[in-house]
């Protein structure tokens, strides 16, 4: 990476310019701009991907700690946002590879330690008829979630929730990218399996098909 | 299997994988044509891509989780034990031993936002002038950061607007113990009050002086929203601190902030929606859109914080208390019918007719467990914007002009002249009409039967309410109260209304006055914070 290209990304990502500001005079009114401005975002996915809102927050902090630590290596290859995520992305799914080898403390999202919005009813029971209420259809896609291992998970929240291409996720996953269309394919076509019941319980009507047909 | 590992061949038919690349936008300009072509024609593949896109829709009803307000605070200061070396923040604070221990507002750089409150306020600076600070001043000196970027107890209230620093869920028992202050810490914010122009000195202290003279619990939320507000301004990136505090005036401050957490509140967006705000040109669109997405964000908060205190029932498949309980279920429906009367013609209807809408819809669906926890809110907020008084037992309720006495009606004339027009609006309401009178007159009676507009004495109640008064209420007042309540007696409306108050005091219910059931366990439940002063004055720039 030549001098003159990371110029150029500096000048294009404002966050660039902070980073390298953090890295060369450990300015850390900078890092608590990054902070500041990333917190609710990381915090967002991270809670999606871990279950749970205190788990998600301590994986935060340690993704911003880890960025300040190892800010003399940082070299601006892509956005700043990408490496963020990176970072925060190996940090989470980490640590739900030692959640899910721990044998003591099997995890799962019945346990007592899930705060009540986390925690979710034991039988899914489809309800096609009637108007399903918001926090019920929550509960539900928050389980077709569950549905998905660590890395589909994590793949479908870049996309949908960061709006991230298959490159992007590719990058932050260290994937190729047809690895992440699989992983995406997969993930997707398994939601709609299970949430197909469900696609038309927020009140937009089902469009008008002269033929519908299902797999 | 759900959880197979990803190495496993790929499952998915290749039609299906093209599609999905399509509908992200991934698919090669070739693919997208020939796709494009099949969905045109093809309506079963037009029922999967809609199938596909929909179920994708479906992750925005996940609530978002969010960082604890002291999350960056907690993160900042986990650096100084890393790096071992003074943070380059610019502040002349020392470091708390534990910044979550001491309380959001001793944030790293506070002291640098005191120092840059008001830029016109520091014209002529009286910097250190020598002598002691007056004692009195000492508890204004050691709230100094927190009162840092405040101009006037008006300002600070501003502040507790829903979308500002107001809290819509706090639990009414939250405590907030003040941080302790050590010497060195107390020595520079001495030296910073006294550089302080002595009109800003001033106006610290009556400041302080109107805070404090606020009631519990008003004060200890007051004071919690000024935490917050301190914790964000020593965490925003220092242009935008700067367009806070350089503003002129409490107004234009007021106006920074609220532009600044718009903007910080749009950051936070997902992507999609990010990218639909800055491809809205009309500023008018842009405005309704944002708006539109908070109050659906509140609304989802509202419902989850609902459902999280009666999380056990609900995740059951049960109702959530009172619905759960028959005969107190049909004691709400029947006070719901008597009390709000959504049924009743608009002109004796004293709802809002978004009101009486909201009432139905809500009531509506409550055939979804859930949905109790809403309804079960808003017939709370309704009982409380639209309180009741107990009606006679055999006469009809004084509800119109002529249902009063001759004498009465005089007196009326007397002082208002024409009477319709002015009583228009509560004509046909009780017990609106009856207590627009009793104000304009001083011993109301009705043509007939009652000798005033509603009954107020022992024994001249509907027979539940005298069976709550003479079983429930009355064994439960001490003598004080007792006597109190007699020297009222014949008054109406202060005698039913003492007794209404008694009634909450002791958490009982009245039976049809108020809403069935312990008034303690409603708000356990359904109970949230509204926020006030959520005008929004200088919301454009």
């Amino acid at each position: 990476m030549t001098g003159q290209t990371s110029e150029m990304m500096a000048l294009r990502d404002p966050d660039i310019r902070l980073m390298l500001r953090v890295r060369d005079v450990d300015d850390q009114a900078a890092f608590a701009e990054l902070v500041e401005k990333y917190q609710h975002r990381l915090v967002g996915i991270l809670g999606h991907l871990v279950r749970g809102a205190d788990g998600a927050e301590d994986l935060a902090q340690e993704a911003f700690l880890r960025v300040y630590r190892t800010r003399k290596k940082y070299t601006p290859k892509a956005k700043f946002s990408t490496w963020l995520f990176t970072i925060a992305n190996n940090l989470a799914l980490n640590s739900l590879r030692d959640r899910n080898r721990r044998p003591t403390a099997e995890w799962n999202a019945h346990d007592s330690g899930a705060r009540p919005e986390e925690q979710l009813p034991s039988v899914r029971e489809p309800q096609p008829s009637g108007a399903l209420r918001k926090v019920e259809l929550a509960k539900v896609v928050r389980q077709a979630l569950d549905e998905l291992n660590d890395r589909q998970r994590a793949a479908v929240l870049l996309n949908k929730f960061e709006d991230m291409g298959y490159a992007e996720i590719a990058e932050v996953m260290g994937l190729t990218v047809k690895g992440v269309k699989s992983l995406l394919n997969r993930a997707r076509c398994r939601l709609r399996e299970v949430l197909q019941p469900y696609i038309y319980m927020d009140g937009e009507a089902p469009p008008i098909h002269d033929d519908v047909e299902d797999d | 299997m759900p959880n197979s590992a990803d190495r496993e061949p790929d499952d998915v038919p290749p039609e299906d994988a093209d599609l999905i690349a399509y509908l992200d936008g991934e698919a090669d300009p070739d693919a997208a044509r020939r796709l494009e072509t099949e969905l045109a024609k093809n309506p079963a593949a037009r029922t999967k891509a809609e199938a596909l896109r929909k179920t994708y829709d479906l992750l925005d009803y996940l609530p978002k989780p969010e960082p604890s307000p002291t999350f960056a605070t907690k993160t900042l200061t986990k650096l100084d034990a890393m790096s071992g070396s003074r943070p380059r923040i610019q502040t002349t604070l020392s470091q708390p031993p534990s910044a979550a221990r001491l309380g959001p507002w001793i944030a790293a750089g506070l002291l640098a936002v005191a120092f840059g409150f008001g830029v016109h306020w520091i014209a002529r600076p009286y910097l250190n002038r020598p002598g002691e600070p007056d004692l009195a001043d000492l508890p204004i000196i050691d709230r100094l950061p927190l009162y840092a970027g405040i101009d006037d107890l008006d300002y600070a209230k501003q502040l507790a607007a829903a979308d500002l620093f107001g809290e819509d869920f706090e639990p009414p028992d939250a405590v907030a113990p003040e941080p302790a202050v050590s010497p060195e810490q107390r020595a520079d914010r001495i030296a910073l009050f006294r550089g302080y122009p002595a009109a800003r000195r001033q106006q610290l202290r009556t400041l302080h002086q109107d805070i404090t003279a606020l009631p519990q619990p008003e004060q200890g939320r007051l004071v919690r929203v000024l935490e917050r507000y301190a914790g964000w301004l020593a965490r925003v990136p220092e242009k935008m601190r700067k367009e806070v505090l350089d503003a002129p005036s409490a107004d234009a401050r007021l106006a920074a902030v609220r532009q600044v957490r718009n903007r910080q509140w749009e950051e936070a967006l997902p992507a999609t929606q990010r990218e639909k705000l800055q491809l809205t040109a009309n500023a008018d669109e842009r405005i309704r859109l944002v708006k539109e997405w908070r109050d659906k964000e509140r609304d989802r908060q509202l419902e989850w914080h609902l459902a999280a205190r009666q999380w056990a029932v609900i995740s059951e498949g049960k109702k959530p208390w009172p619905f759960s309980d028959e005969t107190l279920a049909k004691d709400v429906d029947a006070y719901v019918k008597a009390v709000f009367k959504p049924d009743a013609p608009a002109a004796k209807q004293r709802l809002f007719p978004t009101e009486v809408n909201k009432l139905k819809t809500l009531q509506a669906a409550t055939g979804q467990n859930a949905a109790w926890l809403p309804y079960g809110a808003y017939i709370l907020l309704l009982s409380e914007r639209y309180p009741t008084l107990p009606v006679p037992p055999f006469d009809p309720t004084v509800t119109d002009l002529d249902q009063l006495s001759a004498r009465t009606t005089a007196e009326l004339k007397s002082k208002n002249g024409v009477l319709k027009p002015k009583y228009r609006f509560v004509i046909g309401k009780w017990p609106d009409f009856a207590l627009a009178v009793a104000r304009d007159v001083k011993a109301p009676k009705p043509a007939a039967g009652n000798r005033s507009l509603g009954p107020c004495k022992p024994g001249d109640f509907a027979a539940p309410v005298n069976d709550f008064l003479t079983h429930d209420l009355f064994p439960r007042l001490t003598s004080n109260e007792t006597r109190k309540l007699d020297q009222l007696a014949g008054r109406w409306p202060e005698y039913p209304r003492q007794l209404m108050e008694l009634a909450k005091a002791k958490d009982l219910s009245v039976p049809g006055v108020t809403l069935p059931g312990r008034p303690s366990l409603w708000a356990k439940y359904y109970r949230y914070t509204p926020t006030k002063g959520s005008a929004r004055p200088g919301e454009k720039d």
